[in-house]
């Protein structure tokens, strides 16, 4: 059984050749994602949950833990990403590189509202977004809690406090873009849909993430556009691989799930954890080529 | 009436684009790196494969008209 942080360890998937043509391939530049970002536009308060409300009086007791632990940890981060986000729309180049990133701290913030909405009208928690936030935190683990509340937050310090450094740039693109989004966060919504359209239930959740996962998709490849500029300097793709070595130790165990050994089998709504890693890992190390930087040196477990 | 040779290059010839991000497959190069040998249509991809750049899936590609 790999952890994501043993696939990492181990190096390049076995299919990625040398005839590889994803480091050519052209990548849509801010301007274009600030358009594409217009003509995608979705509302978290008009989307049907009618048919969720129904269905999640019928979801095995057993597993509501699970799913609620799951979308838990969704809702925190949402909230966490558009909270810390303002540092990088500072620190933009040039005005389009400036809409987008302002159109992706609005999507954040949708995302969070969605959240919020469900929780209240599906779940029955509610009380207000700041009430719903500390009630769900519980649900998070540590390695959670250490990316999102203590890397992510300093990476956005360092960017508010110095906006033109090129370094702290590339370390919160590498964070939120790379890890945070390209990583966890695609797992997590490739897994949990699949998990819901295979039962046929809770179409107005599918609804709402499938669109969260379109705006994802737009942010990361935003990240990926930047860090492929960026990383023509052999510096910066020296510092990105310094930070993916140091993160993603840390974001292996945010995809376990609380109360699972991180480095023993688990299986959660019925995904086992070889599965869940290998396509933690495959997103990322496919995207590492498209943008011209090799895996970084990371210690196994 | 077509011919399955000019269904097969119409096949070949049709690109397509993710719609989330903008990377365009096009059938003549697959995507060697995702498992996708050179010279497979967009249909035979399997539905678990996904974008390298944005991590978008099969079905979120469009056919794209240039």
């Amino acid at each position: 059984m790999a952890t994501l942080l043993e696939l990492t360890s181990q190096g390049d998937v076995a299919t990625i050749s040398d005839e590889s043509k994803l480091a050519n391939i052209e990548l849509q530049r801010p301007q274009q994602l600030y358009e594409l970002w217009e003509r995608q536009p979705w509302s978290a308060h008009a989307i049907d949950l009618s048919q969720d409300i129904e269905d999640w009086k019928q979801f095995p007791e057993s597993e509501k833990g699970d799913v609620i632990w799951g979308l838990s940890s969704f809702f925190v981060g949402e909230e966490r990403v558009t909270t810390q986000f303002s540092g990088l729309v500072m620190a933009y180049d040039d005005q389009s590189e400036e809409a987008f990133l302002t159109t992706q701290q609005v999507d954040e913030a949708r995302h969070t509202q969605f959240f919020a909405r469900y929780y209240e009208e599906v779940f029955s928690i509610g009380d207000g977004i700041e009430a719903q936030l500390e009630r769900v935190r519980a649900d998070v683990n540590e390695g959670f809690l250490s990316l999102f509340d203590e890397h992510l937050v300093n990476a956005c310090k360092q960017l508010v406090d110095h906006p033109d450094d090129m370094e702290a740039k590339v370390d919160f693109v590498t964070t939120y873009h790379m890890v945070i989004e390209g990583t966890l966060a695609l797992t997590g919504q490739f897994f949990i849909t699949d998990f819901f359209e295979n039962r046929g239930i809770m179409p107005g959740f599918v609804d709402g993430f499938k669109k969260i996962s379109q705006d994802e998709h737009r942010h990361v490849a935003y990240g990926t556009w930047f860090l492929k500029e960026a990383c023509k300097d052999p510096a910066l793709a020296s510092r990105m691989q310094a930070k993916l070595a140091e993160l993603l130790p840390i974001a292996a165990t945010v995809l376990v799930p609380k109360g699972a050994d991180p480095f023993g089998e688990w299986t959660l709504l019925g995904y086992d954890s070889a599965k869940v890693n290998e396509f933690a890992f495959t997103a990322l190390s496919r995207r590492l080529r498209v943008i011209g930087v090799g895996l970084p040196e990371v210690a196994p477990a | 009436m077509s011919s399955p040779g000019t269904i097969a290059e119409s096949a070949l010839s049709q690109i397509w684009i993710c719609e989330p991000c903008g990377m365009i497959y096009d059938p003549v190069d697959g995507d060697p790196d995702g498992g996708i040998p050179p010279g497979t249509p967009f249909e035979s991809v399997p539905d678990t494969w996904m974008c390298p750049v944005c991590g978008a899936r099969k079905r979120d590609f469009v056919p794209y008209e240039n």
